[in-house]
C-alpha cells in the first residue's frame, strides 16, 4: 500500500505539472482555433469531397448511435466509456463551447452531416466521439451483420486504413495533437476494446 | 529363347499377383468409401436430428425469443432485454454470450430478496449508462416460472430535466408495459404447445419416418438414457466405456452402424451424448458384392495366365523342334556342297580328274562284272594353244567353259563328263554301244563346230577332235580302253582334226 503510493507519487507530480502547463497553453490554442478557418468535416476530409458527396447524397447512410453497436460489441462499448473520446462533450461544456460549430466538428459524432449530431436536446445519443465518429454511419454495417454477412459497410472501416488514418488526422491536428504522436501505436491501442487497458483483450463475438 | 522360356512364368506370376493385389486394393478402398459414406450419412442424420430437436426444445422452452429480442432491440430504443429463470439463469438475452450464465446484477438480487418490487420501474446505471429497468414476472398456474428483464437508456432525459418524473418518461413506461404484456402472451401460448408435445414421441415419429434409422437415444452425463425413441431404453444405464468406438455391430442378427456424438441438447454442459443406430444391411450387401467381384477378377486373371503359359510353352516346344530340323537340313546341304566342290573342276563345273578316274574305274568294273556295254570318248579342242596365244588366256578359259557346257547339253543324264586336264574332256557313256556312242560323239562335234564362241568382241571358231573306244572281252581294266581312245584321238588329229575316230586295232599312229 505505502510502496504503491510512493511508486505513483512521481507520476502524480508529473500529471499535475502537465495539467498546469497544458491549461496555460489551452486558452491560447482555443483562441487560435477560433480565429482559424473552419475545420473540415472529418469524413469528407478522409474520403475526399467527391466520394463523400456521392455516399451522403445516396441517402443510404444513417447514424444510429453507440447503443446499437453495444448489441454485438459490448466489450468495446464498456471499454470506450472510460476513454477520453467519451468525455469530449463534457470538455466542451466545461469551457462553454458546446454550441460552437468548429468545436462540435470534432467533439460530437457526425456533426455537420445529415442524421448526425445537431445539439444535445435533439440528438442526445450522438454526443461525444463514438464508434461512428471515426468509422462513419453504422446502419449499413448493422444491416449486413443481421444478415450474418461478413462485416463491413463502413465508409471508413478496417477495409479503408488510409481513410481511418485521415479520420484521426482531421481532428488530431498540429494544434490539438496531444493524445498521440505515433499513428501506428495509437491504431494498435484503439484496436483494443478498452484502449486504456494495459493488456490487449480480444473481443469475443 | 532359353531366357524367355524361364522368364515367362515369372512374369505371368507377377501379373496375376499384381492384378489380384489391385482388385483387392480396389475392394478395400471401395469398402472404406462405403464406410465413409455411411459415416457422413450418419453425421447428416445426427445434424438433422439435432437441428430438429433444438427446434423442438426451442418450442418447448418457449424461449426462442432471440429473433424477437434482436428485432425489438434494434428497432426500439431498448438497452437490455433478458429472459431469466426464477433461479437467476439467463435463458435468453440480446447478448448471446451470457445465455446460460447466472444473472448477478445487484438490482436483481435485491428484487429476489424482496427489497424491490417486481413489475415496478426503477433507475440504475448499467454499462456506465443511466437506464430505466423493470423485472416483469411471468406466472403459470400461479407459480413464477420466469422474468423478463428490460431496460431502456434514459440518459438524455436525465440531461434535460434532471428528474425521473417527467411526462416523456411516463409515456415510455406505458409503451414498455404494453410490449411486455404482448411478450407474456406469446410465452404463455408457447408453453401450452409444449405441454401437449412429448419429445420421446417426437423421436419415435422421427425413427418411423426414416427407414434406415433403428434407434435414437440421448444419454446424459451419468450415462443414463434420458430420451429414446424406444421406451424400453428409458432410464437404462449404459456403460459408455465398454461400448466399442463407432462402428459396425451385430444386434439380433442385424448389421447395425452405431455412432455416438456429443451434443448439448439436454443442457449446455455438453456432456450429453446422442447415440444413433442405423441399419447397415445395404452396406453389408454392397461389401459382399465387392468381395465377389474382386475374387472373380483374380480367378479370371489366373485362368488367362495359365492359358497363356500353356500356349507359350507349346509354341516354344514347336519352334525348337523346327529349328533343329532346319539346322540338320542345313548341315546336310553344306556337306553335300563341300563334297561336290571336292569332285568338280573349278573352271568348267565338270567333274575333276580325280573323281573322273574313280568313276572310270568303278563304271568299267561294274560293266565288266555284269557284261554290259560301256563306251568312252576323249574330246580335245583343236589348236587350243593358238587360241590362248591369239586372244589371251581369259578367252581360252571362256572357250573351255562354253565348250564344256555344250558337251554337257549333248549327253544324256546318265553319262559322265569330266575334265581330264588342259583342253581334254572325257565322257563316259555307260550302257551304250559303240554305235550309239559314235552317234552322240558326232552330235557333240557338230554342235561345237556349228557355232563359234563369242568372247567380248572376238568371234572364235572352235573345232574338236574326238577319240573313242569301248569295253571288249580282252580288256582287264579301264586304262587300256582309255589308252585306245587316246590313240584314236591322235589318229583323228593326224587325219586333219574336226572329226570322230573310233579305235580300231588297225590304226597306226605315226
Amino acid at each position: 500500500m505505502y510502496g504503491g503510493y510512493s511508486k505513483r507519487l512521481p507520476v502524480v507530480v508529473a500529471l499535475v505539472f502537465m495539467i498546469v502547463v497544458f491549461q496555460a497553453g489551452g486558452n491560447e490554442r482555443i483562441q487560435e482555433e477560433c480565429n482559424a478557418t473552419m475545420p473540415p468535416i472529418p469524413l469528407e476530409f478522409a474520403m475526399g469531397t467527391e466520394a463523400y458527396n456521392k455516399a451522403i447524397d445516396s441517402g443510404k447512410y444513417r447514424y444510429v448511435g453507440n447503443t446499437k453497436c453495444r448489441l454485438c460489441h459490448r466489450k468495446f462499448f464498456i471499454g470506450r466509456k472510460k476513454d477520453p473520446h467519451d468525455y469530449a462533450m463534457k470538455r466542451l461544456e466545461e469551457g462553454g463551447y458546446e454550441d460552437n460549430p468548429r468545436c462540435l466538428m470534432c467533439h460530437a459524432t457526425g456533426y455537420g452531416m445529415p442524421t448526425g449530431f445537431v445539439n444535445r436536446e435533439r440528438t442526445p445519443r450522438l454526443a461525444n466521439v463514438q464508434c461512428e465518429g471515426c468509422h462513419g454511419p453504422g446502419n449499413v454495417h448493422i444491416k449486413l451483420a443481421k444478415q450474418k454477412k461478413p462485416a463491413g459497410g463502413f465508409l471508413a472501416g478496417e477495409d479503408h486504413p488510409e481513410r481511418l488514418e485521415k479520420m484521426c488526422k482531421s481532428c488530431h491536428t498540429e494544434r490539438w495533437n496531444r493524445s498521440y504522436h505515433d499513428l501506428d501505436k495509437a491504431y494498435i491501442k484503439y484496436r483494443n476494446p478498452n484502449p486504456n487497458a494495459r493488456k490487449y483483450v480480444k473481443e469475443s463475438k | 529363347m532359353l531366357k524367355l522360356k524361364y522368364n515367362t512364368p515369372v512374369l505371368l506370376l507377377i501379373l496375376v499377383l499384381s492384378i489380384s493385389y489391385l482388385s483387392f486394393f480396389n475392394y478395400e478402398s471401395q469398402k472404406k468409401l462405403l464406410l465413409t459414406q455411411m459415416k457422413s450419412d450418419a453425421g447428416d442424420i445426427v445434424n438433422s436430428i439435432t437441428a430438429a430437436m433444438i427446434r423442438f426444445q426451442d418450442i418447448k422452452s418457449t424461449m426462442n425469443l432471440q429473433k424477437l429480442v434482436n428485432d425489438v432491440s434494434f428497432g426500439l430504443e431498448i438497452f437490455e432485454f433478458r429472459y431469466l429463470e426464477p433461479d437467476g439463469i439467463i435463458r435468453n438475452s440480446m447478448f448471446k454470450e451470457e445465455i446460460g450464465n447466472i444473472y448477478t446484477a445487484e438490482s436483481f438480487k435485491q428484487t429476489m430478496q424482496g427489497e424491490k418490487e417486481l413489475k415496478e420501474f426503477f433507475f440504475e446505471t448499467r454499462d456506465y449508462v443511466d437506464v430505466m429497468a423493470i423485472y416483469y414476472p411471468i406466472y403459470r398456474n400461479k407459480s413464477l416460472i420466469g422474468m423478463i428483464d428490460l431496460a431502456v437508456d434514459v440518459s438524455e432525459y436525465k440531461e434535460i430535466e434532471g428528474s425521473h418524473e417527467n411526462f416523456a418518461l411516463l409515456r415510455r413506461q406505458v409503451d414498455i408495459m404494453n410490449l411486455l404484456k404482448a411478450i407474456e402472451g406469446s410465452i404463455a401460448n408457447s408453453l401450452e404447445i409444449f405441454e401437449k408435445t412429448d419429445v420421446d414421441k417426437f423421436l419415435h415419429g422421427y425413427v418411423h419416418s426414416a427407414e434406415n434409422i433403428v434407434q435414437i437415444s440421448l444419454i446424459d452425463a451419468n450415462n443414463t438414457v434420458r430420451i429414446s425413441s424406444h421406451s424400453e431404453m428409458l432410464g437404462k444405464k449404459l456403460n459408455m466405456q465398454e461400448l466399442p468406438p463407432p462402428e459396425l455391430v451385430n444386434i439380433e442378427d442385424r448389421l447395425i452402424y452405431r455412432t455416438v456424438v456429443k451434443s448439448g441438447l439436454l443442457d449446455k454442459s455438453k456432456d450429453t451424448q446422442l447415440m444413433l443406430l442405423i441399419d447397415a444391411s445395404p452396406y453389408a450387401q454392397n461389401e459382399q458384392q465387392l468381395l465377389k467381384t474382386a475374387l472373380i477378377t483374380s480367378a479370371i486373371a489366373l485362368f488367362f495366365a495359365l492359358v497363356i503359359a500353356r500356349a507359350i510353352y507349346y509354341s516354344a516346344l514347336e519352334r525348337s523342334r523346327s529349328e533343329k530340323e532346319r539346322l540338320e537340313q542345313l548341315v546336310k546341304e553344306r556337306t553335300h556342297e563341300i563334297e561336290v566342290l571336292s569332285k568338280t573342276d573349278a573352271l568348267t563345273g565338270l567333274w575333276n580328274r580325280g573323281y573322273l578316274e574313280e568313276m572310270l574305274e568303278m563304271e568299267f568294273k561294274r560293266a565288266r562284272r555284269y557284261g554290259h556295254d560301256i563306251s568312252i570318248m576323249i574330246v580335245d579342242l583343236d589348236f587350243f594353244k593358238r587360241i590362248n596365244d591369239t586372244y589371251g588366256h581369259m578367252a581360252g578359259d571362256e572357250v573351255l567353259r562354253q565348250i564344256s557346257k555344250r558337251i554337257s547339253d549333248c549327253v544324256r543324264e546318265t553319262d559322265f563328263v569330266g575334265r581330264y586336264g588342259g583342253e581334254e574332256i572325257v565322257v563316259i557313256l555307260p550302257e551304250t554301244s559303240l554305235d550309239a556312242a559314235q552317234h552322240i560323239a558326232e552330235g557333240i562335234r557338230k554342235t561345237i563346230a556349228q557355232k563359234p564362241v563369242i568372247f567380248e568382241s572376238y568371234t572364235i571358231e572352235v573345232t574338236t577332235s574326238i577319240g573313242m573306244s569301248h569295253l571288249r572281252q580282252e580288256h582287264t581294266d579301264y586304262l587300256t580302253v582309255f589308252a585306245e581312245a587316246d590313240k584314236a584321238l591322235y589318229f583323228a588329229k593326224e587325219q586333219g582334226r574336226n572329226r570322230v575316230v573310233v579305235f580300231d586295232p588297225s590304226i597306226e599312229v605315226g
